[in-house]
C-alpha cells in the first residue's frame, strides 16, 4: 500500500490563482470576474475544480493518465462553452455533467476495445505517482475493485455523492435525472456494494 | 414495525446523506432508539459509507504542485491548438456496428456480383434466342414451300386411309399425294428434264 505523501510543505501555486481552500473563489465571484477579464476567469475556474473533477474521473476509471486527459478535455470543453458565464448558467452542475459523461463514454470504449483485445480491462493496480492518491485519496484496494464492478451508472451515483459530495439536487441536476431516481439509484448502489463488500470479505477469509 | 421499516430504510439513507430537515431528521433518530432492524441497518450503512471515505492528506505538496504545473502547461497548449476538430478525432465504432456492417457489405458485394453474372448469361442467352428467331425468319422469307409439313403429312396420311379404306378409281385426283413441299431427290436413275418444268410430284414418280 502506498503511503501518502506527508504534506511537506505547503506552497501556493506560482499561477495567478492559488488553490488554497480560504483564496478559492466563488461561482458567482467568477461570473462577476468573467465579465471584465474572461482568461482570468477560465484559470480561476480551473484552478477551483480541477481536483474535484480529476477526482471524480478517476474514481470513475481508477487510471490516473485517463482521468488526466478526461480532466483536460473539460476545461477544454469550458474554454470553448460560450455560455458559461451566462446569468443563469449552472457552472458546477455543467463541468460535472460533463466529467461524468466522457467518464461513461470512456467506459464504453474501454469495454468496446477490451472486445477486440480479448481479455478484461485490469483496473490500474498502483497509482502511477504517489501524487494521485493526495488528490484522488486512497481508498482501499478492495472498496476500489468493488467499485469497479459496479455497473457504471451505480459507480456515477456513488461517486458523485461520497467522493464529490453532492447534494442530491446537484446529482440530479447533473445527471439529468429526477431527484427520485437519484434517492432509490443511490440505494441500490449501495446495497450493491455493500453485497460486493461482503463477498470479498468472504473470500478472504 | 416490520411493514413500516422497508419505508424507513429510504429515511435512514436520507439521514445518513444529510438531507432531511432537522425535524424529520429528529424524528427518523427517534424511531432508530426503538427499533432494532432499523439500528442495525443505520449501523450498516454508516460502515460502509465510513469505508467509501478517501483519506486525503489536507493542503498541497511540492510534487502536487508540480503536478498541477504541468496540469496548466497542457491545458494551455491544448487551448491555443484549439482542440483536435473532429475529423482529426479517432473515430470509435461499437464493435457489434463494425462486424455487422462487414458482413453486411460482404453479402451487398456478393448478391450484387451473383445478379451482375445472371444478367450477362441471360443477355447472352436472349441473343442467342434472337439470332435463332432471326434466322427461322429469314429461312422461313426465302423459303419457297410452305413451311408446314407436318399439315401435309397429316393430309396425306388421310387421303391414303381414305384410300386404302374405300378403293376408288386410280385416276381419282383427290389421292394425289400432297407432299409439294419436298422437292424430288434427283437421284441418277430418275434425272429427267421435267423436274425442272414442274415440282408437282407425279403419281408415277419414285422416291
Amino acid at each position: 500500500m502506498i503511503t501518502p505523501p506527508r504534506p511537506a510543505a505547503v506552497l501556493p501555486l506560482p499561477t495567478g490563482a492559488s488553490s488554497d481552500a480560504a483564496a478559492l473563489l466563488d461561482d458567482a465571484e467568477i461570473a462577476t470576474l468573467a465579465k471584465t477579464d474572461r482568461r482570468r476567469a477560465l484559470s480561476a475556474l480551473v484552478a477551483k475544480y480541477r481536483r474535484p473533477l480529476y477526482r471524480h474521473a478517476f474514481h470513475m476509471l481508477h487510471n490516473s493518465e485517463e482521468a488526466y486527459e478526461i480532466t483536460q478535455e473539460v476545461f477544454l470543453r469550458a474554454h470553448k462553452e460560450s455560455r458559461l458565464f451566462d446569468a443563469d448558467f449552472h457552472i458546477k452542475g455543467w463541468l460535472y455533467r460533463v466529467t461524468a459523461n466522457l467518464s461513461l463514454k470512456h467506459i464504453r470504449s474501454r469495454r468496446v476495445r477490451a472486445m477486440f483485445v480479448l481479455k478484461r480491462p485490469e483496473p490500474q493496480k498502483e497509482s502511477i505517482a504517489p501524487v494521485v492518491d493526495a488528490i484522488a485519496g486512497q481508498v482501499r484496494k478492495e472498496v476500489a475493485e468493488a467499485l469497479l464492478e459496479l455497473p457504471p451508472r451505480f459507480r456515477q451515483l456513488v461517486v458523485l455523492r461520497y467522493f464529490d459530495d453532492l447534494s442530491y439536487k446537484e446529482i440530479a441536476d447533473t445527471m439529468k435525472m429526477p431527484i427520485g431516481s437519484v434517492m432509490s439509484g443511490l440505494s441500490r448502489a449501495r446495497d450493491r456494494l455493500k453485497k460486493l463488500l461482503k463477498n470479498t470479505e468472504l473470500e478472504q477469509t | 414495525m416490520t411493514q413500516n421499516c422497508e419505508h424507513n430504510r429510504e429515511s435512514i439513507g436520507l439521514l445518513v446523506d444529510g438531507e432531511l430537515s432537522e425535524d424529520a431528521a429528529n424524528a427518523v433518530k427517534g424511531h432508530l432508539t426503538e427499533c432494532a432492524d432499523c439500528a442495525r441497518y443505520h449501523l450498516e450503512l454508516a460502515d460502509l459509507i465510513e469505508q467509501l471515505k478517501p483519506q486525503t492528506p489536507a493542503g498541497l505538496t511540492v510534487e502536487e504542485s508540480r503536478f498541477w504545473r504541468r496540469f496548466e502547461a497542457d491545458l494551455a497548449l491544448r487551448v491555443a491548438r484549439g482542440g483536435t476538430p473532429f475529423w482529426k478525432r479517432p473515430i470509435v465504432i461499437p464493435f457489434p456496428v463494425a462486424v455487422t456492417s462487414f458482413f453486411f457489405v460482404i453479402t451487398i458485394t456478393a448478391v450484387a456480383l451473383h445478379t451482375r453474372q445472371q444478367v450477362s448469361q441471360m443477355h447472352r442467352e436472349t441473343a442467342k434466342l434472337q439470332t435463332a428467331l432471326k434466322d427461322l425468319q429469314d429461312r422461313s422469307f426465302f423459303a419457297t414451300a410452305p413451311l408446314s409439313p407436318s399439315a401435309s403429312l397429316t393430309a396425306f396420311n388421310r387421303d391414303v386411309r381414305a384410300k386404302v379404306a374405300d378403293p376408288a378409281p386410280a385416276s381419282t385426283p383427290a389421292v394425289q399425294p400432297v407432299m409439294r413441299a419436298a422437292r424430288p431427290m434427283p437421284t441418277p436413275a430418275n434425272m429427267q428434264i421435267r423436274f425442272i418444268d414442274s415440282e408437282v410430284a407425279q403419281p408415277g414418280d419414285l422416291y
